[in-house]
């Protein structure tokens, strides 16, 4: 049954992506806003909207029940969530199968074993895929000392039932793992309802590298290569890059084989990511976790493979299946997304909601800016800070590098501060063109240098 | 025959003079549309850049009107109450003035305090089917009295009224969907 009317329950970039493939399919996209989203880009752009509640997310976009009546109401028979927001409830993957409506994404049970970082670990150890050394869940202090001597220091305790560095410690040693048990626990009790916790490796100098996948939902799978997405600052991604450079290819294959194998294990319908972290120093790399929707940094895998996710996941949920085979993906050149928040670097990345008076994007071939902005809106408050992902494409990692700088110095914002000028003196270190850089290089080396240089007065011209 | 301004000024004439609630005259493919009553005002809120404050009411049952199939050709919207047109052409484009300005406000508001949905839902005027309506046009309400419910998923939002006085208008049908913060119910404080 193919798809005709989908409701997109989400905002911002993504909902205009998820509109651009409606479109692309020839479907119909209907829009739920909040009262803040009522002049978005968005609901300028899809065939029809529907305001499902006030401004705060808790009841508008976090509303499983609003969702679901504006679906019903506007007569949509299939719902994409985006990312974030609902996106890995399963409470709206089973409440879209309650209502027939065609959930663009896992069913309940796959979602369920997926995003569970403790049935995940354990289903990859299942399947022979490498796992970051780590403990099952701890029952106790106790426990995690135990499991802590065992994996050796320093150790992260890591929430089983969360995400983004919530309820998530680093343990250099023994006396600091009573506090960090008290505090990891709370705050993941406090953060998702499940104060579960494990112990992992911590790995001091690692890359975080994932995997693209798009699962058939029948036991099928194919990737869509990897991505690198070691340039984080407190857990968020800031620059993201396809495919990831300079893997052995030992470990390449290891780790697209590794994702295919347990999302199809996982009977998984539509995108999902395998995250891993590399070890560079020992050359090994180990599963971390799947995140069971679409992610914010596709498009880099998009424009490297040719290959369009989102219109593969409306195929998906629709039944018509995947249009390409894994023989037909092939990865060309490389592909550089740069986030660009609505926030000030120089005061902490503090958010700067307010008018945009000017909106200047760069041309380009292979220059791709996914947004919801444009000259006039007011970035509301009451929401994530992504104002633009910036991609661009390169026939090899310099020659994308280069060419993703000189897009940067050509976006013009006025009216609000931004996160490009932060990203461009990123772009332009040694240590990233050389590919020297570690999960925690963007907190520990460069904002501190980073810092004292701006803090320098400007020299006097005479 | 095409529909110049004067075959509208003409047709505006006729269902000003009617009784009727609403008219649909196509020609080639020009399309007239003027209603009484609200009708897929969002289609037109949308293709406007629509920061208006005004709500868009929802589209109520299958068969009402544009609902489900909005194509562009289809996208012809009126003003609420007082059969405030417009027209477009096959690419939703303007095609002449509208013989009345589009107003953000409806003109069939009476004065009062609208009271607005709390939520995307299903508006009912009764506790259950059968019951009698919570407020009726003319009665009087006390503030925090509930003045209808907002169904969301079966989850039933009692509206209460803000303010004492009397129900003035009540501007949804018994059934229809409603948007967030699409008015309602007016109630007049004065009386």
């Amino acid at each position: 049954m193919a798809l005709r009317r989908v409701l997109i329950a989400n905002r911002g970039e993504i909902a205009v992506r998820v509109i651009r493939a409606c479109f692309d399919e020839g479907i119909e996209s209907v829009l739920a806003v909040s009262a803040a989203d009522r002049g978005s880009l968005g609901a300028q752009l899809a065939d029809r909207v529907v305001a499902i509640g006030p401004a705060a997310a808790a009841e508008s976009y976090l509303d499983v029940d609003r969702v679901i009546a504006a679906a019903k109401i506007a007569e949509c028979d299939g719902l994409h969530p985006g990312y974030g927001f609902l996106s890995e409830r399963v409470e709206l993957s089973e409440a879209c199968a309650e209502e027939g409506i065609a959930f663009v994404g896992p069913s309940p049970e796959a979602m369920r074993r997926s995003g569970d970082k403790a049935t995940a670990r354990a289903l990859a150890r299942e399947l022979g895929v490498p796992v970051n050394e780590g403990s099952d869940v701890l029952a106790s202090e106790d426990e995690a000392r135990a499991a802590a001597e065992a994996v050796g220091y320093p150790v992260l305790l890591k929430a089983a039932g969360g995400g983004g560095g919530r309820g998530m410690r680093q343990v250099e040693g023994p006396e600091q793992l009573a506090g960090a048990w008290a505090a990891a626990s709370g705050e993941a009790e406090a953060a998702f309802g499940d104060g579960r916790i494990f112990v992992e490796r911590y790995v001091r100098h690692a890359r975080h590298v994932e995997v693209q996948v798009i699962g058939d939902g029948r036991g099928g799978a194919i990737h869509v290569g990897h991505r690198d997405c070691t340039l984080q600052r407190r857990y968020q991604k800031l620059i993201e890059e396809a495919p990831a450079y300079g893997l052995p290819p030992e470990l390449d294959a290891t780790l697209t084989e590794s994702a295919v194998r347990m999302i199809g294990a996982l009977d998984y319908a539509g995108a999902a990511t395998c995250e891993f972290l590399v070890d560079p120093d020992r050359g090994s790399a180990g599963f971390l976790e799947i995140n069971a929707r679409l992610q914010v940094e596709h498009p880099v895998s998009e424009m490297v493979s040719g290959v369009d996710i989102v219109r593969e996941q409306l195929r998906i949920a629709s039944g018509e299946g995947l249009s390409v085979t894994q023989d037909d993906v092939h990865i060309r050149g490389h592909a550089i997304e740069v986030r660009i928040n609505a926030e000030s670097p120089e005061r902490d990345f503090a958010p700067t909601p307010g008018r945009v008076e000017t909106w200047v994007v760069p041309v380009g071939t292979d220059v791709r800016v996914d947004t919801a902005c444009f000259p006039g809106w007011s970035v509301p408050p009451y929401y994530d800070s992504l104002l633009a992902k910036l991609v661009v494409g390169g026939v090899d990692r310099a020659d994308a590098l280069e060419r993703t700088r000189r897009a940067l110095r050509h976006l013009r914002v006025e009216g609000v501060e931004t996160t490009a000028g932060f990203a461009l003196d990123v772009l332009e270190r040694p240590e990233v063109i050389e590919g020297r850089v570690h999960t925690r290089w963007v907190e520990e080396e460069f904002i501190p240098a980073w810092s004292a240089a701006a803090a320098q007065p400007t020299p006097e011209v005479a | 025959m095409e529909m110049t301004p004067e075959t509208i000024k003409a047709l505006l004439d006729a269902f000003d003079r009617s009784d009727w609630r609403e008219m649909v005259v196509t020609v080639g493919d020009d399309r007239l549309h003027v209603s009484r009553d609200p009708i897929e005002e969002s289609r037109l809120a949308a293709a406007n850049g629509a920061a208006s404050a005004a709500p868009a009411p929802a589209t109520g049952a299958p068969g009402g009107g544009a609902a489900g199939g909005t194509t562009p050709e289809e996208a012809l919207a009126t003003g609420r109450g007082g059969g405030s047109p417009a027209v477009t052409g096959p690419a939703g484009a303007p095609v002449g003035e509208p013989a009345v300005p589009m107003d953000a406000t409806p003109t069939s508001v009476p004065d009062g305090h609208a009271i607005e949905s709390p939520s995307v839902g299903l508006f009912w005027r009764a506790p259950s089917p059968g019951a009698p309506p919570f407020v009726e046009v003319g009665g009087q309400v006390k503030a925090g009295e509930t003045v209808a419910i907002v169904e969301v998923m079966k989850l039933m939002n009692h509206v209460p009224s803000p303010v004492d006085g009397v129900v003035k208008a009540i501007l949804v049908e018994n059934g229809e969907a409603v948007e967030f913060g699409q008015p309602i119910v007016v109630v007049d404080p004065e009386g």
